[in-house]
């Protein structure tokens, strides 16, 4: 039960798609649902019927799935699994997460189902049915999925809504990162935690062995570009995903324009992005300090150059900057514009991300200069085609930054280059002295941990150490020793002194008393040995009081240590001698044992 | 409001920057950079003591194929981020590294008794540098040694051999990875005692000018008898401002052209040509100089030297750094012995401790700072 294992659900160590299973305390939790979008077939999903082999449904045995952010590489397979493969169990996010999602998975979905003719795919009620099944959550709030199950929500920068989980059991805590950034940036915060200790935490490792150039340097180089080209009288597009970076940009050329008093015009694709706009200003405490100081005078997303754009600009003479969906030109507005503005060489269009495989993204950012098209259309590229990564993921700097914050006890690392693994490993264990693991897509990772275990403890038991504690002398380096018994019942662990421990068990409390004898050959009275050994006994031990009680009696250090002397029956000369102690005075029997025994030769 | 206008700021230095620099990368590293080598085009090291163990962390990054010349990147979408290709600690902090052989580096470390790391680069399929071995100081020369806070002493490398000089200035020391792992110790004439050696260079094969505390630049062969240098350069010493500056000097030779410059700090630069040692070809200040003390192991001068370099009509492109400011003046010099200053990079907020040429890009440059930031930097020359 000490034991957390994880399993990351892949196809790949590319940066496809996210979905790991926690099993943590006794209980199964899958952390994302990503889809991969560079397959077209069914690898796109992870395979879940690897989880539970066919022996249970998933809604069986899973306790909840939590989704970080609305990437589709996080969530993409949602509505898959809850509706297609079977899950009824609780689905957490936050709330940004949650309206935004379906507006993905629907756009996706169209796509999908149009241009391939999918008819594998889930449908919009399915995506709807899905959406039913997610509990949001807040920032910071501890919520109890179950009697023992708790989870918690961490600010993660990156984009709107994304959050970093605490998942705790009993004793167990992990902590799951989705995507972070630990920077801010114009429009979000920077990814935030405490330093809650987990046993674990399990972090998105792509960038883990990148140093990336700086943000400032990347705009730079992205407005030199746009200016440059708008300078020449060319038309900038930028295909973007409807909702992430596409804000950051617009806040970035809005900011550049007003500042170098730029007229050409900037445009941004109506409908989806407009929707998109009203939901930074419906979860504005999402975003960071200084929009939210700014929305009270002036609301941020309201662009004094950035416009609506309408096709019918298209053909518009003179310069111009778009934004335009979706991010891949797989389709859409922003292929529509692509094709009409492609053909002219003063003409740019940047691509702002990553683009997957197979689409008239990917195929012009490999440099061809003609793209077939769906439809048989070939299109020649003269326009220049120009590729900036604003995607704000942690790097080295970033993932080390976060492990001192939160101080976990081990640290998992997923989609990371594996020949880099035994140096990040070592790193780790150098940088903060813990494990590092990276386990490969499909493997189980164990990971053992010391849970502590709590133990309730007496107040007069503490109260008197103290107190016996401050009559000596300070030391910092004194041990605080405190003595007690160790009772164990339904209610717990607790640490009492030994009275209340016997009143509790209703037995009498026990003493333990040591005797060992001796017989001396001794001629006279008894007393006559009593006073020998006494004399002994008194020059040896020097710090404690030796006292003759009586004829046949000696208490050493008020009776902790006692020697009884008596005749032995039927004999002249023997004595027997005893020697008595207490268990707590062993030692102290002990030695005096043995000086009877030197006496005694 | 502070805030606002340092922000404001910022941006006006970024915009204006479009017309000053053709590239202009910033990286923020976890911790400030203490040395920085380039080991070929594509790769540089860099050590630096991290912030949360206080260990001395060793990096082999690949250089962003978006800086390097068109012929040896491929591909549209060129990467503008560093990316570790390997990466280790070291027991103590590293002074000073120099490439060696195809894959080893040569380290010299805070406090060492016994003489030099070597240290193992990875690559692509294994990420860790390890230290291979030491190479040890010669016996006799192991109970002169004293451990210092500066290391051994200076290192230079030339293809598998490495030369330390010692920093008391009695005896340089080469070992050779094709040799056993003994070094061969040359002592240096007694009247070198008192001087350090503050940097080192192999000329050629056999030959190695080092640089002495009191500003001479002496050339040994390492073939012939070392009783006395086979050629010294000495610059008329300088009238300081005060009397307790101390004077620094660096130098750094230009074999293809057969020039040596010389610098100090109160901003003497000379050239000399090497077939004629006993006068300098170029004797002058560095213009706008007003540095009235360097940082101690940092100041140097660094010519630039590509490795497709057409003759020219000036002897060289240089930089000076170790003061204790933000800039990073470039000059050139002239055949005519002018000091142009042809770029000031101003984009380092804090004080700027290592800077130097990349040998196949034209006029880039890598710098770092005591803000843990590396810059990498290609500039426009200034219009005169």
């Amino acid at each position: 039960m000490s034991e957390i294992k994880i399993t990351p659900l892949g196809a790949g160590q590319d940066v496809g798609r996210s979905c790991i299973l926690l099993h943590i305390g006794g209980k199964n939790i899958m952390l994302d649902c990503g889809m991969h979008m560079g397959y077209p077939d069914e690898r796109k999903f992870p395979d879940f019927s690897l989880i539970t082999n066919n022996k249970m449904t998933l809604t069986e045995y899973l306790d909840c799935v939590i989704i970080s952010h609305f990437h589709l590489d996080h969530c993409g397979a949602l509505p898959f699994m809850t509706e297609m493969v079977g899950y009824n169990g609780p689905i957490y996010m936050t709330h940004p997460t949650k309206a935004i999602c379906p507006i993905l998975l629907e756009d996706m979905r169209k796509v999908v189902v149009d241009r391939k003719g999918d008819r594998e795919f889930f449908t919009s009620a399915q995506i709807k049915e899905c959406m039913k099944k997610v509990v949001p959550v807040n920032l910071h709030q501890s919520l109890m999925v179950d009697e023992e199950l708790e989870i918690k929500a961490y600010y993660a920068g990156h984009v709107l809504g994304a959050a970093m989980f605490s998942i705790k059991v009993g004793q167990l805590s992990t902590v799951y990162t989705g995507d972070y950034n630990m920077t801010p940036d114009r429009h979000l915060g920077a990814a935030w935690i405490d330093r809650c200790r987990p046993d674990l935490l399990i972090t998105e490792s792509t960038y883990a062995t990148t140093i990336r150039d700086s943000k400032r340097c990347r705009e730079r180089d992205f407005l030199k570009k746009v200016h440059n080209c708008v300078d020449n009288g060319g038309k900038v597009l930028i295909p973007v995903f409807a909702l992430g970076r596409a804000q950051e940009l617009c806040i970035l050329l809005e900011t550049y324009w007003e500042r170098m008093n730029l007229k050409v015009p900037i445009f941004f694709a109506a409908g989806l992005t407009e929707k998109a706009n009203n939901y930074y200003k419906m979860f504005i405490t999402w975003t960071n300090q200084k929009i939210k100081k700014t929305f009270v005078q002036r609301n941020m997303f309201d662009f004094n150059h950035i416009k609506p754009f309408d096709k019918s600009f298209i053909d518009n003479p003179g310069a111009m900057v778009v934004f335009a969906t979706p991010g891949m030109l797989h389709a859409g507005l922003s292929l529509q514009i692509f094709k009409r503005w492609a053909s002219n060489e003063n003409n740019m269009v940047i691509m702002p991300g990553y683009c997957v495989s197979g689409t008239v993204g990917s195929k012009i950012l490999s440099g061809q200069k003609k793209v077939e098209l769906e439809n048989g259309h070939v299109v020649d590229v003269k326009m220049a085609v120009e590729y900036m990564s604003f995607s704000a993921h942690a790097d080295a700097k970033g993932i080390m930054q976060l492990i001192h914050y939160c101080q976990p006890k081990n640290v998992l690392l997923v989609h990371g280059e594996a020949a880099k693994m035994e140096f990040l490993q070592q790193k780790i264990n150098k940088e903060f002295g813990i494990q590092c693991y990276m386990p490969a897509n499909g493997e189980t990772c164990t990971i053992s941990t010391n849970p502590d275990i709590p133990v309730d403890i007496q107040l007069s038991i503490v109260k008197k150490e103290q107190t016996e504690y401050d009559l000596q002398p300070p030391d910092p380096k004194r041990q605080r020793l405190i003595h007690g018994v160790l009772i164990m019942n339904e209610e717990g662990l607790k640490i009492v002194d030994i009275e209340s421990a016997s009143q509790e068990i209703g037995m009498p409390r026990h003493t333990i008393r040591f005797t060992e004898k001796l017989v001396f050959r001794e001629f006279g009275a008894i007393s006559r040995t009593t006073d020998k050994i006494a004399h002994v006994l008194k020059n040896k031990l020097t710090d404690l009081t030796v006292e003759v009680l009586s004829e046949n009696e000696i208490s050493i250090s008020q009776k902790r240590v006692t020697v009884r002397i008596s005749p032995v029956p039927k004999s002249e000369t023997e004595k027997e001698v005893a020697t008595t102690w207490g268990m707590e005075d062993d030692e102290l029997g002990s030695f005096v044992f043995a000086l009877l025994l030197t006496v005694r030769k | 409001m502070e805030s606002k206008q340092r922000q404001d700021d910022a941006d006006a230095w970024f915009f204006e920057s479009f017309k000053r620099y053709t590239n202009l990368y910033m990286y923020e590293f976890e911790a400030p950079v203490d040395t920085m080598e380039l080991l070929d085009p594509m790769s540089l090291i860099t050590s630096g003591i991290q912030a949360y163990s206080k260990k001395c962390e060793i990096l082999q990054l690949a250089v962003p194929p978006k800086l390097l010349p068109k012929d040896i990147e491929e591909g549209l979408c060129k990467d503008r981020d560093f990316k570790i290709i390997s990466g280790g600690y070291s027991s103590t902090r590293i002074i000073q590294v120099q490439p060696i052989g195809a894959d080893r580096v040569a380290v010299a470390v805070q406090s060492d008794q016994e003489g030099l790391g070597l240290f193992q680069l990875g690559n692509d399929d294994h990420g860790v540098i390890t230290e291979e071995k030491r190479l040890q100081f010669p016996a006799e020369q192991q109970k002169l040694h004293n451990s210092s806070v500066w290391g051994p002493g200076v290192l230079a490398t030339r293809g598998r051999k490495v030369i330390l000089g010692d920093r008391n200035g009695s005896y340089v020391c080469q070992w050779s990875l094709d040799a056993q792992d003994k070094g061969i110790c040359h002592p240096l004439p007694n009247q070198h005692h008192v001087l350090q050696i503050k940097k080192i260079q192999y000329w050629d094969d056999n030959v190695v000018a080092f640089c002495t505390s009191k500003g001479s630049i002496l050339f040994y062969d390492l073939l012939q008898p070392m009783d006395k240098p086979v050629t010294t350069i000495e610059s008329p010493p300088t009238a300081l401002a005060s009397d307790s500056a101390v004077l620094c000097h660096s130098f750094d030779t230009h074999p293809s052209e057969n020039i040596l410059g010389l610098l100090n700090s109160s901003g003497k630069f000379e050239i000399f040509d090497i077939k004629k040692p006993d006068s300098p070809v170029v004797s002058t200040i560095l213009p706008g100089y007003d540095h009235l003390s360097v940082l101690q192991g940092k100041f140097n001068l660094q010519f630039q030297k590509l490795q497709t370099q057409s003759p020219s009509d000036y002897y060289a492109k240089f930089i000076a750094t170790g003061f204790k400011d933000e800039m990073i003046p470039v000059y050139e010099c002239t055949k005519a012995g002018d000091i142009r200053p042809l770029f000031t990079h101003d984009g380092h907020t804090k004080i700027v401790t290592t800077a130097m040429w990349h040998t196949a890009s034209d006029n880039l440059l890598f710098s770092s700072s005591i803000d843990a930031v590396l810059h990498a930097w290609q500039y426009i020359e200034n219009e005169m």
